[in-house]
């Protein structure tokens, strides 16, 4: 039987939304390819308590098991230094057909290595699909379902497809943050204790750490950007109409380092804030307010407003606001 | 200390610019050379990179590399960074084409070397020692590691490197036998990249803002 392996990322005991996120769509695929989903959990040195709380939630996701690891050696920053060799010991054990990473910065850390050292494929941002009955690979066989992999090149816009019968070796994926969706998943669920796996000692010593005010972007299913210098108390009131899970900030230097490995479901960029890369996946939905007339062209965008200034802002928020007294009244 | 900055031969990213900068940041007194492998043919992004300030560049260029993966690329820019004696790589996280930010991990996993992503700022400590900040598991981090290293630099990383824009390095093409490598070593695997599809998502101009929010939402 084929196994999904996913990386679920902790911040502060927690298990990140676009880590559970990740979970359910790797339990979404796996249920159509008969695929059972190991899910990763490294951790510092952990109470019982708090491994069992991480689980009935990672569980609930929609894990079938949890191979958790507690090491003073995973404490501090996820990086590849410290956790790859360990996620690649893991994945020599299961040989999963496809290993997912959530969204943010850890994709990045930890999928492009993984790749390396398995000799897997890799996909950033990309979007699971399965078809079904298509292709029978031998004459007389049932057709089975197929796993693709679709990525949006970031110059053109363009797709590119991986499939996964196709490509007859592993793939490394990460993925957008979605809307948080039903539980699929049961809470109790079988927890493996494994050991810490090393690579080479490095000297690699944390001098700072402090909370990244940008943090939340990265684990946002939907992002508004405003342009730079656009007042607090505005953001505020973008903030009080917008969806759960929707992020709000202006387009600085932090936020758009954040974004560089963000991948939300929804990005509304207003005005002159748009980044120069789109954090998107293919199905990432665009929205751009904007009366410049080259606005659109870099970025993929699925729905222009042609506004400016700071009635644009105003209108955006009126129209959410609306929006939400609707649906309340739905 | 040499400094090898890995960049696209074709065009320079936007990332490859930031490394190139934050290179240029940590000079002077240290060596930095520009690297780019690909099929053969004109490398203007090294031309570019040697007008920005960099010393020397290094053009591996073989058709062997037509059509070559990520592993093929690291393998080849991971010699051309051993040949050249660099202890620090500096690579821009991913490029502007496809965006994986896979070659880097391919050079540090040939190396080997310590592989950091995402850094914004880089200042160089003791020998041998370079501190460096990031973001990292939802903090802002400073660390202080030894090399030797891979770092891939963000796009928008706070670097500041000016260049008079004169040419005074020089540029050395290798093939891929110069550097020990066997053609079969690099044989192409364009199986890793994928087919490309044409997006069949097209624009619409919203009337209003109402029109924009409902579309926006839509599932």
């Amino acid at each position: 039987m084929a196994n999904v392996m996913v990386y679920v990322e902790v911040r502060g005991g927690v298990s990140t939304p676009a880590s559970r996120f990740a979970v359910g769509e790797a339990r979404r695929v796996a249920s159509e390819l008969g695929a059972t989903v190991y899910a990763l959990v490294p951790l510092g040195p952990a109470g019982q308590d708090g491994i069992e709380a991480l689980a009935a939630a990672v569980g609930e996701a929609g894990a079938d098991r949890i191979l958790c690891c507690c090491d003073p050696a995973l404490e501090g920053p996820p990086l590849d230094a410290r956790v790859g060799v360990w996620v690649a010991s893991v994945a020599e054990r299961l040989r999963p057909l496809l290993t997912l990473l959530p969204s943010g910065g850890i994709g990045a850390e930890l999928g492009p290595p993984l790749a390396a050292r398995t000799g897997a494929a890799f996909a950033p941002r990309a979007a699971l699909e399965i078809v079904q009955g298509a292709r029978a690979s031998e004459a007389g066989e049932q057709p089975r379902p197929r796993l693709l992999l679709r990525r949006r090149r970031p110059s053109d816009g363009s797709h590119r497809v991986l499939d996964a019968r196709e490509l007859e070796r592993p793939l490394v994926a990460t993925l957008h943050v979605g809307s948080a969706r039903p539980a699929p998943g049961q809470a109790a669920v079988e927890v493996e204790m494994l050991s810490y796996v090393g690579g080479p000692p490095c000297d690699l010593r944390e001098l700072e750490c402090a909370p990244d005010p940008a943090a939340e972007i990265d684990q946002a299913s939907g992002v508004i950007l405003v342009p730079r210098g656009t007042p607090q108390q505005v953001i505020e009131s973008l903030r009080a109409v917008a969806p759960g899970g929707t992020a709000v900030a202006a387009a600085d230097d932090a936020t758009l380092l954040s974004l560089e490995t963000a991948c939300p479901s929804r990005l509304l960029v207003i005005a002159d804030a748009a980044p120069e890369a789109l954090p998107a996946a293919p199905h990432t939905r665009v929205a751009l307010v904007s009366d410049a007339s080259d606005a659109t062209k870099a970025l993929g965008v699925d729905t222009v407003w042609r506004a400016s200034g700071a009635g644009a802002v105003a209108g955006v928020v009126q129209a959410l606001a609306r929006r939400g007294r609707a649906k309340e009244m739905r | 200390m040499t400094i090898a900055v890995c960049v696209e031969p074709k065009a320079l990213g936007s990332a490859s610019r930031a490394a190139l900068a934050l290179a240029r940041g940590l000079a002077p007194g240290h060596d930095i050379v520009a690297i780019a492998a690909g099929p053969a043919g004109p490398a203007p992004a090294l031309t570019e990179a040697l007008r920005a300030g960099v010393g020397r560049a290094i053009h591996v260029a073989d058709a062997a590399l037509d059509q070559a993966e990520f592993p093929a690329l690291g393998l080849v820019l991971a010699a051309a960074a051993r040949r050249v004696g660099a202890s620090l790589i500096l690579t821009g996280t991913s490029s502007d084409q496809e965006g994986r930010g896979v070659v880097p991990a391919a050079i540090a996993h040939s190396l080997p070397a310590l592989f950091i992503t995402g850094i914004e700022e880089a200042a160089a400590a003791a020998e041998s020692r370079l501190i460096v900040r990031l973001r990292a598991g939802g903090s802002r981090r400073r660390l202080e590691l030894q090399l030797p290293a891979l770092l891939t630099v963000a796009r928008h990383a706070r670097v500041v490197a000016t260049a008079d824009g004169k040419s005074t390095g020089s540029e050395e093409t290798l093939t891929i036998a110069d550097l020990g490598i066997d053609a079969a070593c690099v044989s192409p695997r364009p199986g890793l990249v994928g087919t490309l599809e044409r997006s069949k998502r097209r624009m619409t101009v919203a009337k209003s803002a109402d029109e924009l929010v409902r579309r926006w939402l839509v599932e």
